[in-house]
């Protein structure tokens, strides 16, 4: 599954392993936006044009018009709710026996954790589904997945005319822009983090760029960018 | 789970007079109101049934009907039919067997009872059931009161002498529930409560403090056997309907089974026997259900739903194999019957070639059946500007949402995650057209770097005339971190009909 951007895809050694179970947890506490998004974006990836998705949570507050814009349309997309912990890895199991990629809202810590990924690890392989899993808030817990992410926002180039006008509105806000933290990953050592900027979601990728200016690529975590600075 | 019962009343209230306006209402002459029904009583014309409305106006049932024409002029008085309503009754439980349960039982003259356990799974609780129900008879127009119960003694109580409809009552939870009622809610006869009330007992709880032999001895075995049946410690007899259906198949068993291996066997020879039947139908299953006869005459049924009609053995055993589980053979199981409620056509190609989606469907059935029916859906559009209300959900079994219907406007931001109901944040905006410069909510502070907006969203009339008048400006906004939240605020800054003008957050967005 390519995110779009090609220093990451390439780092990556060709995007995210589909037959896996990959961890995508938001970094801080208003980066539950930022981190559907992110999901929602690479499970409509992995789905293409054909393929099924399975949303599996516990509270209801997804809105498709959002996920639609985001690639995930809504006749290619299932929702699963259950309140239980076990029932939703059940639904995600389930799930992905029958839908190219299946998002599971788990939170899950401790041995509990690593016992639910290795399994989901297994059905990802048995089944050739991609498979990710959306925790409440990052935990450091030893899990199983192929990849761990820490999503967050991240400062977009705004407009240039806005900075006459602060707060004004009607001029635009241009695209979002998240910073992508790769905190763990089978195979990669240390940590690496991107910052990206979301594009339109339909096509084969993500639809991720690298935002202009930073081309540069991987930087060290909690590294400030040089124009946010300057602007 | 699913041993114990979980039994539903229905009552209509105002049964004749709802059947009768439904049944005018087609001829096209819908009646008018005060309506009441009459029949003969010793040479003269007593009020047998009235409408709400009539109820409302202080129209008893017993009444003279010449008194009570003399008190309402323009009354519209009908001799009562009481073959009709019980003809429409007969028609309203089997539609209720179809669509909520397969054990229904008339409950005369106005009521149903049916069984929520083992059905009720596939509506996602027992709550939703009744909500559903409650939905349907509203949009019928025919009034309902509802409850749930261990036993259907109580929840018939409940359903006519309780204060809330509807009323949920948790196993064990009966005594406490029923202790206020009045003692006629345990089916005796007005004069016999009135003599019950004169020794100063007024509800089923007094009657329940009272020593058992010295009740049994003071007011008769028939009350007490009354009260035995709603706290359930005694057992209840129902004649449960039965759906005129060819598709069903019926095994006895020569030895009463008792342990979830044979059952889940005659699961597997009952499916066996019921695909032929199917084959040569030419349809497939939308649902099933499966019943088991118990020796001491009881049942316990199941039902599973299907996203799409399927006469594929394997994933019919699966699906009821997973519901067996909850069957409780009693004392024994003497017989299994397997009938298909709703059926769809089927061409008769190969079972289970159905392109790469049967898997999905397969999948979503047994999710369907794990979950409930309302907990697996596709979304779909709703036609209506305001954001809350563009979604609906389309239970996935259902199969409408398979078509890809118009989309949602793609050129407007829209958030990934929905607050809903919209939260009230408190924002600092330098001018009214304008988005706030901070805003803080849930008590963090957000310094807002970039806007977009506004977008105006105006209420429907034709929707919610209590809304029609509002107005929403939309605004999506960057804070310093760079996290991008939906907020509005209702009104125009002139008019207070269009809103508070107060700000609030309706949702995040993901990029």
């Amino acid at each position: 599954v390519l995110l779009g951007a090609d220093a990451i895809d390439v780092a990556l050694g060709g995007g995210l392993r589909r037959d896996a179970c990959h961890e995508v947890a938001p970094a801080s506490g208003d980066a539950r936006g930022a981190q559907t998004g992110f999901a929602a974006r690479l499970a409509g990836a992995a789905a293409g044009r054909k393929g099924r998705v399975a949303w599996v949570m516990g509270v209801p507050d997804l809105f498709p018009p959002g996920l639609e814009q985001a690639g995930l349309p809504a006749s290619r997309l299932v929702f699963v709710a259950a309140r239980d912990m076990g029932q939703r890895l059940m639904a995600m199991e389930e799930a992905a026996g029958a839908c190219a990629a299946v998002v599971g809202e788990i939170a899950l810590s401790g041995e509990l954790l690593m016992r639910a990924t290795r399994r989901l690890q297994l059905v990802a392989e048995r089944t050739g589904a991609f498979l990710l899993l959306l925790p409440p808030r990052a935990v450091e817990d030893p899990c199983s997945a192929a990849t761990r992410w820490r999503v967050s926002p991240f400062p977009s180039l705004l407009p240039q005319v806005r900075a006459l006008h602060p707060g004004a509105g009607g001029v635009g806000l241009g695209r979002m822009c998240v910073s992508l933290a790769l905190w763990r990953a089978k195979g990669l050592a240390g940590a690496r983090t991107w910052v990206v900027e979301c594009g339109d979601g339909r096509g084969v990728s993500a639809g991720f760029s690298l935002v202009p200016g930073l081309e540069r690529g991987p930087l060290p975590a909690r590294e400030q960018p040089a124009w946010r600075a300057a602007g | 789970m699913g041993e114990a019962s979980r039994r539903v009343s229905l009552w209509f209230p105002a049964w004749s007079a709802d059947r009768f306006r439904r049944e005018s209402s087609r001829r096209g002459a819908p009646p008018g109101e005060p309506l009441l029904f009459f029949g003969r009583e010793k040479n003269r014309d007593v009020v047998t049934a009235v409408s709400a409305a009539a109820a409302g106006m202080g129209v008893r049932v017993g009444e003279a009907l010449a008194a009570v024409r003399a008190r309402l002029p323009d009354l519209v008085a009908e001799p009562h039919d009481e073959g009709a309503d019980a003809a429409a009754l007969l028609k309203l439980g089997q539609w209720a067997c179809r669509r909520y349960s397969p054990l229904v039982a008339l409950d005369p003259p106005d009521g149903l009872v049916l069984e929520a356990a083992g059905a009720s799974h596939l509506w996602g609780g027992e709550a939703r059931m009744l909500a559903d129900i409650a939905a349907r008879m509203a949009r019928e127009e025919i009034m309902v009161r509802l409850a749930v119960a261990p036993t259907a003694a109580a929840a018939r109580a409940l359903a006519r002498f309780g204060r809330e409809s509807p009323a949920i009552v948790p196993p064990g939870g009966i005594p406490e529930a029923v202790s206020d009622l009045p003692v006629v809610a345990l089916g005796m006869a007005a004069d016999e409560a009135a003599a019950l009330s004169r020794l100063g007992i007024a509800t089923v709880g007094d009657l329940v403090a009272i020593p058992r032999a010295a009740a049994g001895r003071r007011f008769g075995l028939q009350l007490l056997k009354q009260l035995d049946r709603m706290m359930g410690t005694a057992a209840e007899a129902f004649d449960w309907l039965e759906l005129p259906q060819r598709l069903a198949v019926k095994l006895l068993f020569p030895e009463p089974l008792l342990s979830a291996g044979p059952l889940e066997e005659a699961v597997r020879r009952l499916v066996r026997a019921l695909v032929p039947k199917l084959a040569a139908a030419g349809v497939g299953a939308r649902r099933l259900d499966l019943a088991f006869l118990r020796i001491d005459g009881s049942v316990s049924a199941v039902r599973a739903g299907l996203a799409r009609p399927s006469r594929d053995p394997a994933h019919l055993m699966r699906l009821l194999l997973m519901l067996v589980e909850q069957v409780d053979p009693g004392f024994g199981v003497e017989a299994g019957v397997l009938s298909v409620p709703l059926a769809a056509s089927l061409a008769p190609e190969p079972v289970g070639a159905g392109g790469g989606d049967a898997g999905f469907e397969a999948a979503v059935d047994r999710l369907s059946v794990r979950l409930g029916e309302e907990s697996v859906w596709r979304a779909a559009r709703s036609p209506s500007d305001l954001p809350e209300a563009s979604v609906k959900r389309v239970p996935a079994i259902r199969q409408e949402g398979g078509r890809d219907g118009p989309g949602w406007p793609a050129r407007l931001p829209r958030p990934v995650r929905i607050i809903e109901p919209p939260e009230p944040i408190d924002a600092i905006a330098m001018l009214p057209d304008r988005p706030p410069v901070l805003f803080v909510w849930r008590g963090r502070r957000h310094r807002v770097r970039g806007a977009d907006g506004p977008e105006r969203v105006t209420g429907e009339w034709w929707a919610d005339p209590a809304r029609a008048s509002r107005v929403r400006d939309y605004f999506a906004v960057e804070d310093e971190a760079g996290a991008r939240f939906w907020l509005f605020r209702e009104g125009d800054g002139e008019d207070p009909a269009t809103g508070d003008m107060r700000w609030r957050i309706h949702g995040v967005f993901g990029g």
